[in-house]
């Protein structure tokens, strides 16, 4: 009697990508393409009119450079809060790991609209935001965060915070603690078995979250429209306005590609240098990756 | 024996199924069972149920559906991949007038809907206006002492004469034309906006000025004492101040933005559609939205049918004929891109 074969990728079962890559192409290649095709077919004709009226004035230039500043900000920010919580958690154990979870999780599940009104609510004159600082004598008049887009960089912050956490967790999780003790054996003070040794193999897991906040943030809509200050528009806005207040397509379509385009070299730049060697070799990192790092 | 008769019984019923099957679209073409109706869902929705779809129903027996809110690039797609399948839609007039000026509209049935009743204006080639709102000046009172609030737009944009913190909406349509009447142009030739002005009367602000984006907001600016007073829809701060909120507006200067009905091309159930905005548009159907709602009637013969103090929240109302302003929304079809453009580079530079 034949035995029957192990499961293995190899055997066969490949064919079952079929179906992912046709939900991707029927809902993700063919519109993008139909993105792509509008703009570059304005009205007067086939061609790349749509991009020359998008950079003839300084507009969307300016926006976009502020998308990119918001989302560089937003990315940094997330990257100095979460790297110590997602440390602390990383050592949680049973319980407390659960607790500490669920907290990250919690507002992970509030709509980004709710979170964004509360922010405008906190900011608000009287809000709390303003009550505290004049209680505690910081300011002696009401701060307006809602005008210099403090709020905004903030309200973006909070939504995007879990974005990096998980991530960071997900390497922490993997780091083997025997190195470290390994290094302090071998005399390293706890400062350079930090850096050499933790920092370096979490750093997949940094790379990969700022890779996933930064590019999310670049597309932000509702947030910014709540939150933004006085000259604020970020590049979705101005999206929006040409798709929806004008029907100009081919405007809007070269707008969304432009940030598309961004968006894929971006990743792509991601997969070459932010991922140290270890990751792209898709395994977990061992013992021999650090004597490597060193080499 | 049993079993054939009951095969044979079985086709019958399935012919006379397919038959009846055959003949349902010409059935359903006579006189369909639901027509759907996009609009800005709730408290305008609830006013719409009440006064319009309501009375529709008791009328023909179909019924009325309301549905999300379609802007004019959902509308624009819906006709354009040729699969209709609202009846009506509810949008703002400016948006209704890009809808009509792109082609997407059918005409409007002036055989059904009668022309006669509108006031002038208000019966458009592809669109009809059902009913009026108004960006007004609104104040804190808490904030703002008695007597001290801009009761005009040239007051609103003089910081010096009216200090404090003031909001207006971040966009071109209806910002701009306040702002010209900020800096002097007058009520009567509001169109063409002079632009310069309008920039001039923003840049003088601009140091005390907070933006808001969506209606909820404006209103919460002005209620919560973020800003001291600000440009807001007057159907924003009614119920608050009726409820004792620390908030007051005036219609002096007011601007009236209508809301409008239009049927996208290739509807359905266009005939049934036109019936529908005709019963919109009759008198008392008018004065029961604008009890509901403070907007007010396109219909002159719905004033008399309600109580003085049910007029004097309706931007409309014939005691505010002079001091009032309707948006013009066919020039910002025609212009919007210009002035959004325009107005996009002062805000950003």
């Amino acid at each position: 009697m034949r035995r029957p074969r192990p499961w293995s990728p190899e055997a066969g079962y490949r064919a079952w990508i079929i179906l992912p890559a046709l939900f991707m192409l029927a809902f993700f290649v063919i519109p993008l393409g139909r993105v792509l095709f509008t703009s570059l077919s304005p009205a007067d004709g086939i061609g790349l009119g749509a991009y020359q009226a998008l950079f003839r004035d300084a507009v969307f230039s300016i926006v976009l450079l502020e998308t990119l500043r918001i989302a560089l900000m937003v990315t940094l920010g997330c990257l100095v809060l979460a790297y110590p919580v997602a440390y602390v958690v990383a050592e949680l154990r049973g319980r407390w790991q659960r607790l500490a979870l669920a907290m990250i999780l919690l507002p992970f599940w509030t709509s980004a609209v709710i979170r964004s009104y509360a922010w405008l609510v906190i900011f608000q004159r009287q809000g709390p935001f303003n009550q505290v600082l004049l209680g505690l004598g910081v300011i002696d008049r009401p701060l307006r965060p809602l005008n210099s887009g403090l709020a905004l960089d903030v309200g973006m912050l909070h939504i995007m915070l879990p974005f990096m956490l998980l991530p960071l967790l997900s390497a922490m999780w993997r780091i083997d603690r025997r190195l470290l003790l390994a290094a302090s054996v071998l005399g390293a003070p706890p400062w350079r078995q930090f850096v050499h040794v933790y920092l370096r193999l979490s750093l997949p897991g940094v790379a990969a979250g700022c890779a996933l906040v930064f590019i999310t943030s670049l597309g932000f809509y509702i947030t910014p429209a709540l939150l933004g200050g006085s000259g604020t528009m970020m590049v979705s806005q101005l999206i929006y306005q040409q798709a929806s207040r004008l029907l100009n397509w081919p405007l809007a379509s070269a707008s969304g590609s432009v940030l598309l385009i961004l968006t894929s070299v971006l990743f792509v730049l991601y997969q070459r240098i932010g991922q140290p060697r270890t990751a792209r070799r898709a395994r977990p990192p061992v013992a021999g990756d650090v004597a490597e790092g060193r080499a | 024996m049993g079993r054939t008769s009951l095969t044979r019984r079985g086709l019958l019923g399935a012919a006379a199924a397919g038959g009846s099957l055959l003949a349902a679209p010409a059935i359903l073409r006579a006189a369909p069972a639901s027509l759907t109706f996009p609009n800005s869902g709730g408290a305008l929705q609830d006013a719409y149920r009440a006064a319009y779809m309501q009375t529709y129903t008791a009328k023909t027996g179909i019924e009325v559906l309301g549905a999300p809110y379609m802007d004019v690039a959902q509308v624009k797609a819906m006709v354009d991949s040729g699969a209709v399948n609202v009846d009506m839609c509810n949008l703002d007039a400016t948006e209704a007038a890009v809808l009509a000026a792109a082609g997407l509209l059918e005409p409007i049935d002036y055989g059904i809907v009668d022309r006669n009743k509108l006031m002038p204006g208000a019966a458009g080639e592809h669109v009809v206006l059902v009913d009026f709102a108004a960006l007004v000046i609104a104040w804190n009172t808490r904030s703002v002492p008695a007597g001290k609030a801009p009761k005009s737009w040239q007051q609103f944009f003089d910081t010096k004469a009216f200090p404090g913190q003031r909001s207006l909406w971040k966009a071109a349509s209806q910002t701009l034309e306040v702002a010209a009447m900020g800096g002097g142009q007058s009520r009567d030739s509001l169109y063409p906006i002079d632009t310069d002005r309008a920039f001039k009367s923003l840049g003088a602000v601009r140091s005390d000025l907070t933006w808001w984006e969506s209606g909820a907001q404006g209103a919460q600016l002005v209620l919560s004492g973020t800003v001291d007073f600000g440009a807001v829809w007057n159907g924003r701060v009614f119920k608050p101040k009726l409820e004792g909120a620390p908030v007051d507006y005036t219609f002096d200067g007011a601007l009236l933005t209508p809301d409008a009905m239009v049927v996208p091309k290739g509807a359905k159930n266009k005939k049934q559609a036109m019936e529908f905005i005709a019963n919109m548009i009759d008198a008392a159907n008018q004065a029961t939205f604008a009890k509901i709602i403070p907007y007010g009637p396109v219909n002159p013969a719905a004033f008399p049918l309600l109580t003085e103090e049910e007029r004097a929240r309706l931007p409309n109302a014939p005691a505010y004929k002079d001091k009032t302003v309707m948006q013009d929304s066919a020039y910002w079809a025609a212009n919007g891109a210009k002035l959004i453009e325009r107005f996009n580079k002062w805000l950003v530079t």
